[in-house]
């Protein structure tokens, strides 16, 4: 199961690596306070999509039983329910990918990597979030084309709304942008903990 | 784009549509397959096409887009997924009652003014056209008889793509978005009072058994488009164009031929697994025309000279094969 | 036209992904755009958000996020407890009283969910301790509650049931009905188990059977117990589609539990509202990565040229469906169910049509499997659910303990293999 980074040990044979690590991280941010918001402006960007996304699956059951209610009672539906509730699944479903990673939430095969410890562990984990990056890419950079695709033709959803497509395709490159941001602060928590512990000790 | 065509080279190409192989749209792809590989055979570049049927890589909605995106060379287009303001001139494709025959729907879509018509406008979503190819008729199928479209007032009908949508809210019916899926089952349940489909798929998906009452009047003749990615298409040296061209010509005969042949059949195969398949008097017909009207004024409205020229197209035609 | 060295990259970025520890979801992503990339060259990755679009198209997936909710919903309102005390009032002097009490509270509870870890979560929670009160060895105890979560899969309704409705155009109200009487099969064996193999009860500490008893506090549960004959009963009288049940079963359960029972404060509702979002959108990105992967062995056609050996072959039938099978408990060990369904469903279901068999009847075969493979390490997401309730203890006991339990679900899927009648015989009346 997935799990929250940790503050780790260091194990024997690659605390060598440990000084180098620190220096880039120390030269990198200069110190631990700008990292800290950094961090900070990460997760509260993050817990912001999760909470609307929270909101939008939320709504989902109150249109349908609305939908129901009016077709069976009044036969009446609505021309709306299920066209906006696939627009709030995809919101939910693109944007927060981001979010999950960076929390730890994202369900995986952790037989391997939870037998690691200390630093190994960490660059496993760090490794395992880099890894994303190329996936993330490939939805910003084929997303994008093809939201702007839409963009330029005018075109629109083929239903009674006729909801501009550009709107719904954007989730897909914004999601991949925030996942992007989630493998940063993934990567923020999992070096900056160990700066907090050393400062501490 | 695609890889980059090289001279004298072998190139696979994806041809991608969303109806089964044995379906006339089916017909069309894989005769075009066929053809393309026969016929680019000594060309400068040999295409080797390779037929992803049923929506195993795309379906309805995403072809277009696939098309559009490159993300496959030639693939089946149902304008009733196409929408905005380049997608409008197109509209006349699902106007119900507008062919009296299929001669008269296929020398319309013949003539230089709707097929110039539809090849600038897929242009625009970066489509070569290649041809048309025969998805069928569209009729009514409910639990209670429908002759005339008073009939259909407050019925909860599944519904499907922006056209099929728009006619039933004219006819003052109720428009139910659900999966094609549960169609079968809501019909059965009556969580919906009917849908508007082709026999065919009533025939495939089994309505047949859950509904009672069906019409035969061709309410809309529906032709698909085929198109390959423009930007595949540009790169083409000119005798792969021509032949790809000649092939797509072959293609569409055979899709034409088999759907009139399986449109001759349907009704008496739904009549024979019980459904009341209705054959309607001129009068109703007419009544029907009527009552769909609106649309037609939208259209015209909207589309102004363009399309008023692709109206009169259809009139000729309609005159030169008359129903008789 | 398929190549090996394609095959090769595929597998090799998946498994290495996998077993590397990165994500499900983007495990399958990332092998699916590798695969795309070296299939087709790079332009041909826009076939990726044109799959991701397709993803979320069909309304049917609506049920997902909505079920889920739901089990939160009951979970966090602690529905679970009013069906195990009604179960347990009935049944529970008997020997092996309490593990059949859990066993009719689990059969209960998934005539309500769509998904087999709410089912753990919510009656496990209440179950394990009573069963451990009453001196249940843990192979007892964790084996009924992994099996026993299990059946929210396979009692309707079901979220894998109504993806594989989606894949193999079979009706989901159909499929509904084939996978109640396997399911009820499952509960009768796991109950016999029960009855077997738990300690003989401590008549001397509890108070005596009472009829009397038994109806109050069955009258008391009364709400809770209708809320699975509400929802199935509107899908079977039409009111509403097996998707749209799931909204109107949400809104059921926010009465139930926020206005009746108030086990459930408003200001508990973001709580469960983000709990739901996490536990829906990590199991949607996954789904969203198995399409992107099954689009990519449709474009290098890897189903058609493992249904054409299969079929060119000439072999048995049923050597046929004994590889499938074999194949599902080994994704099974290694993926989450819903990947499984995505990427198996369309290269398995045109072969065994073509093959005669029947598919609502290979759905419930399917979603039996699925039911293995919640329990199979490594991967096995009730085992987790069960570690959730059980934090002190090891993952490894858990294992250890739940796996004799595959035994009574092996069982049934052999049933329902040599008796199709067992699935089908509903769907025919
Ligand atoms: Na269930
Ligand atoms: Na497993």
């Amino acid at each position: 199961m997935a799990m929250r980074p940790r503050v780790l040990s260091w194990p024997g044979p690659l605390s060598a690596l440990r000084p180098v690590l620190r220096h880039w991280s120390e030269s990198f941010f200069f110190d631990e306070v700008p990292m800290l918001r950094i961090t900070q402006a990460l997760a509260m960007v993050q817990n912001a999509i999760l909470a609307l996304s929270a909101m939008a699956l939320f709504a989902l059951p109150l249109i349908t039983a609305y939908d129901v209610t009016l077709r069976y009672l009044f036969h009446a539906p609505t021309i709306w329910a299920t066209e906006i509730s696939i627009y709030l699944l995809q919101f939910a479903v693109f944007m927060t990918p981001g979010a999950l990673l960076a929390d730890g939430n994202h369900l995986r095969v952790s037989f391997w990597i939870e037998t690691r410890t200390g630093l190994t562990r960490r660059i496993a984990e760090t490794v395992t979030a880099l890894a994303i990056l190329p996936y993330a890419a490939i939805l910003i950079w084929f997303g994008t084309s093809y939201t702007l695709r839409a963009f330029d033709r005018g075109m629109l959803s083929p239903t009674l709304l006729q909801v501009p497509l550009w709107i719904a395709y954007a989730l897909i490159p914004l999601g991949g942008a925030l996942l992007v941001l989630g493998v940063v602060l993934k990567s923020l928590t999992l070096w900056g903990e160990q700066d907090k512990a050393e400062a501490r000790a | 784009a695609p890889a980059l065509v090289r001279a004298q080279s072998e190139q696979v190409i994806k041809i991608a549509y969303n109806l089964p192989e044995h379906h006339a749209t089916g017909t069309y792809f894989e005769t075009l397959a066929k053809e393309i590989a026969a016929r680019t055979a000594e060309t400068s570049v040999k295409l080797v096409p390779q037929t992803f049927p049923d929506g195993q890589l795309y379906n309805d909605t995403q072809l277009p887009d696939a098309i559009s995106t490159g993300a496959t060379h030639i693939g089946q287009v149902n304008l009733g997924f196409m929408a905005g303001r380049d997608a409008q001139l197109m509209r006349v494709w699902a106007m119900p009652f507008l062919y009296d025959t299929w001669e008269a729907e296929w020398a319309a879509e013949d003539s230089p003014a709707m097929r110039n018509a539809f090849a600038t406008q897929l242009a625009k979503y970066d489509h070569q056209m290649l041809g048309w190819m025969a998805y069928g008729t569209v009729e009514i199928y409910t639990n209670s008889p429908v002759r005339l479209p008073s009939d259909m007032q407050g019925l909860k009908m599944r519904s499907f793509g922006l056209d099929a949508t728009q006619l039933l809210s004219t006819l003052g019916a109720s428009p139910v978005t659900m999966s094609s899926q549960e169609v079968y089952q809501a019909m059965q349940r009556g969580t919906i009072d009917g849908c508007l489909t082709g026999p065919s798929s009533v025939l495939s998906r089994k309505l047949f058994e859950v509904t009672k009452y069906g019409t035969n009047v061709a309410m809309m003749r529906l032709p698909f488009v085929a198109s390959a990615s423009k930007m595949w298409w540009d790169m083409l040296p000119e005798d792969v164009k021509t032949a790809v061209g000649e092939a797509a010509m072959v293609a569409q005969k055979a899709s034409r031929d088999q759907g009139k042949a399986d449109s001759e059949r349907v009704a008496d195969r739904l009549r024979e697994a019980g459904v009341d398949v209705a054959d309607l008097t001129p009068e109703e017909r007419k009544a029907w025309g009527e009552a769909a009207a609106p649309l037609l004024a939208d259209y015209k409205a909207k589309t102004g000279e363009a399309g008023a020229d692709i109206l009169a197209a259809v009139a000729a035609a309609n005159a030169a094969h008359p129903a008789s | 036209m398929i190549s090996g060295s394609i095959v090769a990259i595929l597998l090799g970025v998946l498994l290495g992904c996998l077993v590397a520890g990165v994500p499900i979801a983007f495990s399958l992503g990332l092998a699916g755009a590798a695969t795309i990339a070296s299939a087709s060259g790079l332009p041909f990755l826009v076939q990726i958000p044109l799959t991701l679009q397709r993803a979320l198209a069909d309304p049917v997936i609506l049920a997902v996020p909505m079920y889920i909710l739901m089990g939160e919903i009951l979970y966090r309102g602690k529905v679970g407890q009013q069906l195990f005390d009604v179960a347990n009032a009935w049944v529970g002097r008997l020997r092996g009283g309490t593990g059949v009490s859990a066993v009719t509270a689990f059969t209960f509870f998934a005539a309500i969910v769509g998904s087999s870890m709410a089912s753990v979560l919510t009656i496990g929670r209440i179950a394990i301790p009573e069963m451990e009160k009453a001196g249940y060895p843990k192979r007892l105890s964790y084996g009924l509650s992994v099996v026993g979560g299990s059946l929210g899969i396979l009692i309707p309704p079901s979220i894998p049931l109504i993806i594989y409705a989606s894949l193999a155009s079979v009706s989901p109200a159909q499929l509904f009905l084939a996978g109640l009487l396997p399911g009820l099969l499952v509960a009768a064996l796991l109950s016999v188990w029960a009855m077997l193999a738990a300690p003989p009860p401590n008549t001397i500490e509890t108070a005596p059977w009472s009829g009397k008893h038994a109806l109050k506090v069955t009258l008391r549960a009364l709400p809770d117990l209708a809320l699975p004959v509400v929802v199935l009963g509107g899908i079977y009288l039409g009111i509403y589609t097996p998707t749209e049940a799931a909204g109107i079963g949400v809104v059921l359960a926010l009465l139930l539990t926020v206005v009746l029972r108030r086990s459930l404060s408003l200001r508990d509702l973001p709580e469960v509202m983000i709990s739901a979002t996490r536990h829906s959108a990590g199991l949607l990105a996954i789904m969203v990565g198995a399409l992107v992967l099954g689009s990519a062995l449709t474009l290098i056609g890897l189903p058609q040229f493992l249904a054409k050996q299969v079929m060119e072959a000439g072999v048995a039938p049923w050597v046929v469906l004994l590889i499938m099978n074999l194949a599902w408990v080994v994704l099974g060990c290694f993926l989450e169910v819903i990947s499984i369904i995505l990427i198996t469903v369309p290269v398995f279901v045109p072969v065994a049509v073509a093959l005669g068999f029947d598919p609502l009847w290979f759905g419930i075969l399917m979603v039996i499997n699925m039911e293995l493979a919640v329990i199979t390490p490594p991967l096995g997401m009730n085992l987790f659910a069960l570690k959730a309730i059980l934090p002190e203890e090891r993952i490894e006991t858990i294992i250890r303990s739940a796996l004799p339990s595959l035994l009574i679900v092996l069982t049934v899927l052999t049933l329902v293999w040599f008796f199709p009648e067992i699935a089908l015989v509903l769907t025919r009346l």
